[in-house]
């Protein structure tokens, strides 16, 4: 039975190939420059381009105040008929208002934590979660695993719903790559940018929408206070 | 026990298990006949209308998105992301430790596979010391190359696709043939068929209907499995992190949903950094389908922490060679490893819009897979696909890593001559015509030679209707029009004269 190797074996294999010895020096990689790659400029209007594009790529953008948050997340709700959904905040509900809003509106709401099967994001009819950034020059979504927010109500449910701030918002994906990346046993698990409903285009190019994670995604992005 | 890693040359074909329509002719027992398997493709007409539509489509889309974001830029660009694959490639040693420790400093067990056999026996014995019965796979290229799923069924273990297209493909017990859109050759009857015969649903060609059929299928199946498998599609050194692109979100599902997770991963796909990262997924999606991402660019690192709620408990990367260290070896071929498998070589490629993915007889098709299956496999049991290439250029325009598929191409036909691994009749007459362009005199005859013949035989029409030999296959197709009644030297040494006067 062929088992693998060790990393040692498997390195020297490559080193051979490459006619390194272990220990030879590794030059800087390449600069990233720039102006070479760069697409959205800093001082952009990031809260009108991210709408834009994340409007281009499927996602329905709803611009509100801060206070405006909770009736915009019921008025979602009553739009899809949700009689079940699961809400997963953190900051953007640090007092639970708009879970007590929902409950109020006769929604029940399904308990997501320590939930590795991720039932109540295959149970619930909309998952309500808050993105930890966004990206004006895709417009996508940062869904990031941690205390306050599990991978199942922006995967598994049919309904998305995020709430995003747009001091949130960085101009482009090198900005967000930029930012400095914590210990590996320190990072969050799961970090999905999330850049438009679930989609396919297998069966003859016909575009569909919700193959396996939400077939619909709305957007709340909250102006700064 | 294995030894040292087998060389090109004594590449063993993988067992075949691969059947259409009960005639097993996907990847066949080497060597095969490209052109046998081509011609099929060409006269067949369905699927000559979709290549032609869904490649041409997606080239349109790839020019569109990446000039939106790059402009003048977009040479550069791909330049960039050129150099940042090369660099990691020439120093790949580095960035796989580097990669080996962070990965497992955040709890993932990384092992080394130097081939099929040993990457397949991996995932298999973690399956089995963890008593996993039940797998949901997405879309892996290498796993392709292992011949995975086969072997999980074989020890009893359920392995379903969730990709939607590789999902069809394995209802039909078909094979990809396009890199990025694997049931590119299927129509929705096809599907339509599949769902009925094999998964009891309502006959419908509405691909809406077709859609959420598969979804209701897999999610049930995503509840109950215990091992997810995936491939990825770069693995990020600095933080020992896996990145996954999808856009059905089956990727994100299949590595978060199951107990345990199995990436079986390429060595060639490294990037060093997270800023390096940035750079190719902004040439990924958009050379691939013109999105400026995939939908679901998932990055994973590790297995769930003590303070989250969902994801798997251990996650495990298999980092595999299988031939790569042979294309590692030959600085000639070594950018062949930058591909970042956008697939935007295939869209642009006139050849593999005419004989689609299956004539190329292996996982990677299209230019890329001309240049990297025989590499990969061993030339002599891949003779035909250097030739599979009209030498365009239009793949080496399209590559987000600009990878020279052309000079590379040009070069294995070399390597064909000087191994020998051509019959003796192509070397005799390539060794002609070499002779007959070094020669003034021996080029000038053989010139008057051609032109008297075919003139004469193609008469008042000034086309050859039915050439011989080496023109025969060409004329079975298509007329063959005749030399000019004046070479060219002759025309230009008038027109000369003619200016100076």
């Amino acid at each position: 039975m062929k088992t693998g190797v060790s990393r040692e074996a498997f390195l020297k294999l490559i080193r051979r190939a490459l006619g390194r010895r272990e220990g030879d020096p590794v030059p800087d990689a390449p600069a990233v420059e720039e102006q070479t790659v760069r697409v959205v400029e800093p001082e952009a209007d990031l809260a009108g381009i991210f709408a834009e594009r994340a409007g281009e790529v499927g996602l329905d953008v709803r611009r509100c105040a801060a206070d405006e948050v909770s009736e915009r997340v019921l008025a979602f709700l009553t739009e899809i008929g949700a009689k079940r959904a699961a809400i997963a905040l953190g900051a953007a509900d640090p007092r639970g208002a708009i879970a007590e809003a929902i409950r109020a509106a006769g929604i029940e709401l399904l308990a997501w934590q320590h939930d590795p099967s991720m039932t109540a994001g295959f149970e619930a009819d909309a998952g309500i979660t808050r993105a930890q950034a966004g990206v004006a020059e895709t417009g996508s979504l940062l869904c990031r695993a941690g205390p306050d927010q599990p991978r199942g109500l922006s995967l598994a449910v049919p309904n998305h719903l995020a709430v995003l701030s747009e001091a949130d918002l960085f101009p482009d994906l090198l900005d967000l790559c930029a930012l400095p990346a914590p210990e590996p046993e320190r990072m969050p698990s799961s970090q999905s940018l999330v850049t438009g409903p679930s989609k396919t285009a297998d069966i003859e190019g016909e575009l569909i929408k919700g193959v396996h994670g939400p077939g619909r995604v709305r957007v709340i992005l909250v102006r700064e206070a | 026990m294995s030894t040292a890693p087998a060389e090109p040359e004594e590449a063993r074909p993988q067992p075949v298990s691969l059947t259409v329509n009960g005639e097993s002719l996907l990847f066949p027992d080497l060597p095969y006949d490209f052109h046998e398997r081509s011609e099929r493709a060409v006269t067949d007409p369905t699927l000559q209308r979709f290549i032609d539509s869904a490649t041409i489509g997606k080239d349109r889309s790839r020019k569109r998105s990446c000039g939106d974001a790059f402009g003048e830029r977009y040479d550069a660009a791909r330049d960039l992301g050129g150099r940042i694959k090369q660099h990691t490639l020439d120093h790949l040693d580095h960035y796989v430790a580097r990669f080996a420790e962070n990965a497992e400093a955040a709890g993932t067990r990384v092992h080394f596979a130097r081939d099929a056999e040993e990457a397949n026996t991996i995932c298999l014995g973690i399956a089995k010391r963890e008593g996993l019965t039940s797998c949901v796979k997405s879309k892996s290229m290498v796993t392709e190359e292992t011949h995975l799923v086969p072997e999980l069924e074989r020890a009893g273990i359920e392995a379903l696709e969730t990709d939607l297209g590789e999902f069809i493909l394995q209802l039909d017990k078909d094979a990809p043939s396009h890199i990025v859109t694997p049931m590119i050759h299927k129509d929705r009857t096809a599907v339509a068929r599949a769902f009925r015969d094999k998964l009891g649903a309502r006959y419908t060609e509405d691909a809406a209907e077709l859609t959420q059929i598969a979804r209701n299928h897999l999610r049930d199946k995503y509840r109950r499995a215990d091992l997810g498998i995936s491939g990825a599609n770069f693995l990020v050194s600095e933080s020992g992190s896996l990145v996954l692109c999808t856009n059905e979100g089956n990727g994100r599902f299949c590595t978060s949903a199951p107990r345990v997770h199995v990436a079986m991963v390429g060595m060639e796909k490294l990037v060093p950094s997270f800023r390096d990262l940035s750079v190719m997924l902004k040439l990924l999606a958009r050379s691939s389908t013109g999105q400026p991402l995939t939908v679901y660019t998932h990055i994973a690192t590790g297995p769930r922490r003590p303070e989250e709620h969902d994801g798997p408990e251990q996650m495990h990367v298999i980092l595999v060679d299988n031939g790569r260290t042979n294309i590692l070896r030959d600085e000639d071929y070594r950018a062949a490893l930058r591909c970042i498998r956008c697939g935007a070589c295939l869209n642009a490629c006139p050849v593999y819009r005419k004989v689609s993915g299956h004539s190329y007889g292996a996982v990677y098709s299209g230019p890329i897979g001309a240049v990297i299956t025989p590499l990969l496999k061993g030339l002599k049991n891949y003779p035909d696909l250097p030739g599979a290439s009209s030498l365009c250029g239009a793949c080496y325009e399209a590559c987000p890593v600009k990878i020279d598929l052309p000079r590379m191409l040009i070069k294995l036909r070399r390597d064909l001559l000087s191994r020998g691994v051509n019959n003796f009749l192509e070397r005799l007459s390539y060794r002609i015509f070499g002779l007959g362009l070094r020669l003034p005199l021996l080029y000038r005859m053989g010139g008057f030679f051609q032109r008297f013949t075919m003139r004469a035989a193609a008469g008042e029409r000034g086309y050859l209707r039915r050439g011989l030999g080496p023109l025969r296959p060409w004329t079975r197709e298509r007329d063959f029009p005749v030399p000019a009644e004046e070479p060219f030297r002759a025309w230009w040494a008038r027109r000369s004269r003619g200016s100076e006067s």
